[in-house]
């Protein structure tokens, strides 16, 4: 399988380590255009202070090169079919909007599912998205960006926390790709405060949303 | 003991938590863990908490052992023990959950009263 993962920070780089020993990949393409920085290291461990001012992306991609790739662009509406052509599935580590709108435009178009994944302080949450389950506007509405990392502060552990549920809901999805009965729905909340993953259902829903 | 400007900006967007805050960085780069596990998330909790401020001193566990324990040498924490033989997925959440609870505790100084 091949797949991508938006955004090589907190959420991305813990998913590109675990991902990159997953033998289902052949291919991983790790998407981000930002450069590492000294506030990035307490929650992104996999750089030092020496890789300060390197590509995020490209630093990735030196622990497992024979199964990552780095793409060091922003992806928009405008470069996602080029960036995550060809992927059976993608990963959102990306903090922000913008980038999710155009995983979720190219996922409505291709029909690819993808794995949604956010944190803040001590919170996050991820889900797995698809047009024949539930998407973006499904579980938020019209979106507004809301506080990021830079504002309200985040815990490195819990960002690993978040990366471990995205990995956990692609181990679920990876055992049936085509039967979509199997695919994991709803919401999943993880609560470094209670230290607790909670669901919240969303079986009644069937995604219209990506309709033409 | 005063964090300098360049302290402060690395670890900002924790000591932004109000959880956190500066004294609990403070109490953070004062602490000293011992970790004993095995590999591969021995490595990984080394280095979320060795990012998050803490000195970390390791020992490879036996090759039956099946969780990462975690010792604080200040006392200021009680051991927090994590089991790590699940899915890869299933370990990541447990391990991130874990050390931000015990992380949030030895910040808050609670136990030192």
């Amino acid at each position: 399988m091949r797949a991508a993962i938006v955004g090589g920070g907190a959420i991305g780089s813990p998913l590109a380590m675990q991902l990159a020993h997953d033998p289902v990949i052949e291919e991983l393409r790790v998407i981000d255009a930002d450069r590492i920085a000294l506030s990035n290291l307490p929650r992104q461990p996999w750089f030092n202070e020496t890789d300060i001012g390197d590509f995020k992306a490209e630093c990735l991609v030196r622990y497992a090169p024979e199964r990552l790739t780095a793409r060091v662009e922003a992806l928009t509406n405008d470069n996602a079919a080029r960036l995550l052509a060809g992927c059976d599935i993608v990963f959102d580590a990306s903090d922000n909007w913008p980038a999710r709108m155009a995983i979720q435009q190219w996922s409505f178009q291709t029909g690819a599912p993808w794995i949604f994944a956010s944190a803040l302080r001590a919170e996050g949450m991820s889900a797995l998205l698809s047009p024949k389950t539930q998407c973006l506007f499904c579980l938020f509405g019209t979106l507004q960006q809301g506080p990021r990392c830079f504002e309200a502060g985040v815990l490195g552990t819990l960002t690993l926390a978040v990366a471990g549920q995205a990995v956990t809901l692609w181990e679920l999805w990876r055992e049936h790709p085509d039967d979509v009965q199997y695919w994991p729905q709803g919401l999943f909340l993880v609560d470094g405060v209670q230290g607790a993953v909670t669901k919240i259902g969303m079986k009644a829903v069937q995604c219209t949303h990506g309709a033409r | 003991m005063e964090l300098d400007n360049r302290t402060i900006e690395k670890f900002s967007r924790q000591i932004l938590m109000d959880e956190i805050g500066y004294d609990g960085q403070l109490r953070l780069l004062s602490e000293t863990v011992w970790l004993t596990g095995p590999d591969p998330w021995r490595a990984w909790a080394a280095r979320y908490l060795r990012a998050a401020g803490l000195e970390v001193k390791e020992s490879p566990a036996v090759k039956t052992s099946r969780n990462l324990r975690l010792i604080a040498s200040s006392g200021r924490c009680p051991d927090l023990v994590i089991p790590v033989s699940g899915e890869g997925g299933q370990t990541m959440v447990a391990m991130g959950l874990a050390m931000t609870q015990w992380l949030r505790t030895l910040a808050s100084g609670e136990m030192e009263a």
